[in-house]
């Protein structure tokens, strides 16, 4: 099969209309999902379906906020979200630095275990959780959704990490050492500017896999006002009635800070930067 | 300004193996010394530990009067240039050079004035905005030398920095590196594989085999009377020939050496130079002579008649300035202990040997030619302890 392009000539005549209809499968259940939460009562259930409403409304975009505590909801998820990335980076990143670069008893143990703790099933977990969150008081509350995501997130977010240190050539240590600098000097200065697209990865896994979570949420909280974004639309689908044009606008509402992240963030995504330090 | 002194510094890993043993070396303040040995000798490692970037298992290190072993490597006021350059990525030309002042709080205007200096000295001057990434292999290699020179160390430390280069841009910079180190007069430790570069950059050369320092001497002491077959044979391009060879008196007085089913007539002065060698004769000695001291025959017609090999012409090289000529002779070979060596394939009982002729030379393959040896240039070596007579 030939490539898409070639250095010289054009692309292969079938690519593009390939990749459009790739978008548009892709694509089909965002703008229906776009399309759904700008219909009114009534035309959400007209048969043959609508494509696109014929009185596009904003009312559902309103009532998301009016019906439910939806400021809440999303201001929650944020705080928690954020400091559970924040936390998990910062920790992976030290640690994956420090299982890269040192030997020490122990070791081979902890990479194994950092694995070994993805297994378990989450299901699994929720009990014991509930147990150990309600003894420290945690239930109900930002800090023990943050402690909680933290737990998940950590041991993937350092497996990553110490990953992406062992590609970062350990000469630039030593270099970096008979300049002049100790150790932390040169993770600072030298080897943490080179990681940061790993870290950029890193926060973007920890960062999704918070916000989406769902069960964890709904079993430690219980009050509206701690109620988490997965949660507060999870609660629009009612045991009789589903309020879909509500429910799109909410979920459209929650994917808007994640993309505002990756489009922040994907300028970082910079893997070349560690051509030209060491001859490959 | 500082002299450099290793005494018996060794290293020893936990699984007992000895990657440098007792090694002592003895540098004046300015010299450049280099360490040669085949690949795994064990000679990085030894840079290493003078560059405190590996823990010296015994042993003493000394820099002027000052016994380093216990000092990390940013406190001991070395320089290291690294085979892979080793550049910070994320800075430009001008911060990986000044990248040791900064970190020694030098003053900007002072500091811009340092890099100016290096940048001049390695031809660097276009290059000083640009990243590692968009210079080439020779503009990199100048940058981590740049990096090393800026700060007036007391040692240099460079471990193979020539070997990642193409062959034309390596002879050109030999002569820039020899030739900055003589400017400057900074003592320098240079760790190669390469035994040209060692004969051409050093004032003294340091031989090493798996981690023991064999000899160290000027490059033409280690050329003209190595110590050991090992050495002999490392140093000289192409290696130096060795084989199997018996040493008996002729009828009629005199000495011949024979090699394999050849006898070839030796002045008395090489032996009256060499008094144990006389001990050594009608048993096995290990010979070994020079591929430049051999010549066809046909071109000197006054070398003596008993003085030539006959042997048929296996392989042919003609480098244009000279001609190498390849030839088996019917002596047991010698393994000199060099694991690059590649004279034990396929278990031969031949030698083979090579010789430099003139460039004006018409032996082809398959020719039987008598090739002129010089035998007042003969090296012998004890056949067991391997060392020189």
């Amino acid at each position: 099969m030939s490539k898409p392009s070639n250095a010289i000539g054009g692309a292969h005549p079938l690519f593009y209309p390939l990749l459009l209809l790739a978008c548009a499968i892709v694509l089909l259940p965002v703008f229906w999902m776009l399309s759904t939460s700008l219909k009114n009562e009534t035309e959400l259930f007209r048969d043959p379906l609508l494509l696109w409403p014929e009185e596009p409304t904003l009312a559902a975009f309103r009532s998301v906020f009016q019906d439910y505590p939806f400021a809440a909801y999303i201001r929650n998820s944020l705080v928690i979200v954020i400091c559970a990335t924040t936390i998990s980076l910062a920790f992976s990143t030290l640690a994956g630095y420090g299982l890269s670069r040192f030997r020490f008893g122990g070791r081979g143990a902890f990479l194994a275990f950092l694995l070994l703790s993805q297994m378990f099933p989450s299901v699994m977990l929720v009990i014991p959780y509930f147990q150990i969150l309600k003894t420290a008081g945690l239930l109900d509350s930002k800090l023990g959704l943050i402690v909680t995501y933290v737990s998940f997130t950590i041991p993937f977010c350092t497996w990553m990490m110490y990953g992406y240190f062992r590609s970062i050539p350990t000469e630039l240590d030593e270099a970096a050492a008979i300049d002049g600098c100790g150790s932390v000097r040169t993770f600072f200065t030298v080897i943490l500017p080179l990681a940061l697209p790993g870290m950029v990865a890193t926060a973007v896994y920890a960062f999704i896999t918070g916000w989406n979570e769902y069960l964890f949420a709904l079993i430690l909280t219980n009050t509206e006002e701690q109620k988490t974004l997965p949660v507060g639309i999870g609660q629009l689908i009612g045991q009789y009635k589903i309020e879909w044009n509500e429910l799109m606008a909410a979920s459209i509402y929650s994917t808007i800070p994640l993309m505002v992240f990756f489009l922040f963030l994907q300028r970082y995504l910079i893997s070349s930067l560690t051509a030209g330090a060491v001859k490959s | 300004m500082a002299t450099a002194r290793l005494d018996r510094i060794g290293k020893r890993y936990d699984n007992g193996f000895r990657a440098v043993d007792g090694l002592s070396l003895d540098l004046a303040d300015g010299e450049f010394l280099v360490l040669v040995g085949p690949s795994g000798c064990g000679k990085s490692t030894a840079l290493r530990m003078i560059a405190g970037l590996e823990d010296i298992s015994e042993g003493e290190l000394f820099v002027g009067d000052r016994q380093i072993n216990d000092l990390p490597p940013k406190d001991r006021d070395v320089a290291m240039v690294f085979q892979n350059y080793a550049l910070y990525p994320q800075m430009t030309v001008r911060q990986n050079v000044g990248f040791p002042l900064k970190i020694r709080r030098m003053a900007p205007d002072e500091r811009e004035r340092q890099v100016q200096r290096a940048a001049s000295i390695l031809e660097l001057m276009e290059q000083l905005g640009k990243k590692p990434g968009q210079l080439s292999g020779g503009q990199r290699q100048r940058v981590a030398m740049g990096r090393a020179i800026v700060r007036k160390p007391s040692l240099f430390l460079m471990d193979e920095p020539l070997s990642n280069l193409d062959a034309k841009l390596r002879v050109q910079m030999r002569a820039d590196i020899a030739g900055i180190q003589k400017d400057l007069g900074v003592t320098t430790f240079y760790v190669t594989h390469d035994q040209i570069e060692a004969m051409t950059m050093g004032h003294r050369v340091a031989v090493i085999k798996h981690g023991v320092l064999q000899q160290v001497a000027p490059p033409e002491a280690l050329y003209a009377h190595p110590d050991n077959v090992f050495v002999a044979a490392f140093i000289g391009s192409p290696s130096m020939n060795l084989c199997e060879g018996t040493l008996h008196r002729a009828h009629g007085g005199g000495w011949r050496i024979r090699l394999g089913d050849q006898s070839l007539g030796l002045p008395d002065a090489v032996i009256e130079r060499r008094p144990a060698l006389a001990a050594l004769a009608d048993q096995p000695l290990v010979v070994g002579f020079r591929p430049e001291h051999l010549e066809d025959a046909s071109l000197v017609p006054e070398h003596p008649a008993d003085r030539r090999l006959h042997a048929t012409v296996a392989v042919r090289e003609a480098l244009g300035a000279e001609t190498l000529v390849h030839f088996p002779i019917d002596a047991a070979p010698i393994d000199s202990g060099d694991p690059d060596a590649l004279d034990k394939l396929g278990g031969r009982e031949t030698s083979r040997c090579t010789g430099r002729f003139s460039a004006l030379t018409r032996a082809r393959v398959g020719d039987r030619i008598e090739v002129a040896l010089d035998t007042s240039q003969l090296h012998f070596f004890d056949p067991v302890s391997h060392l020189a007579v």
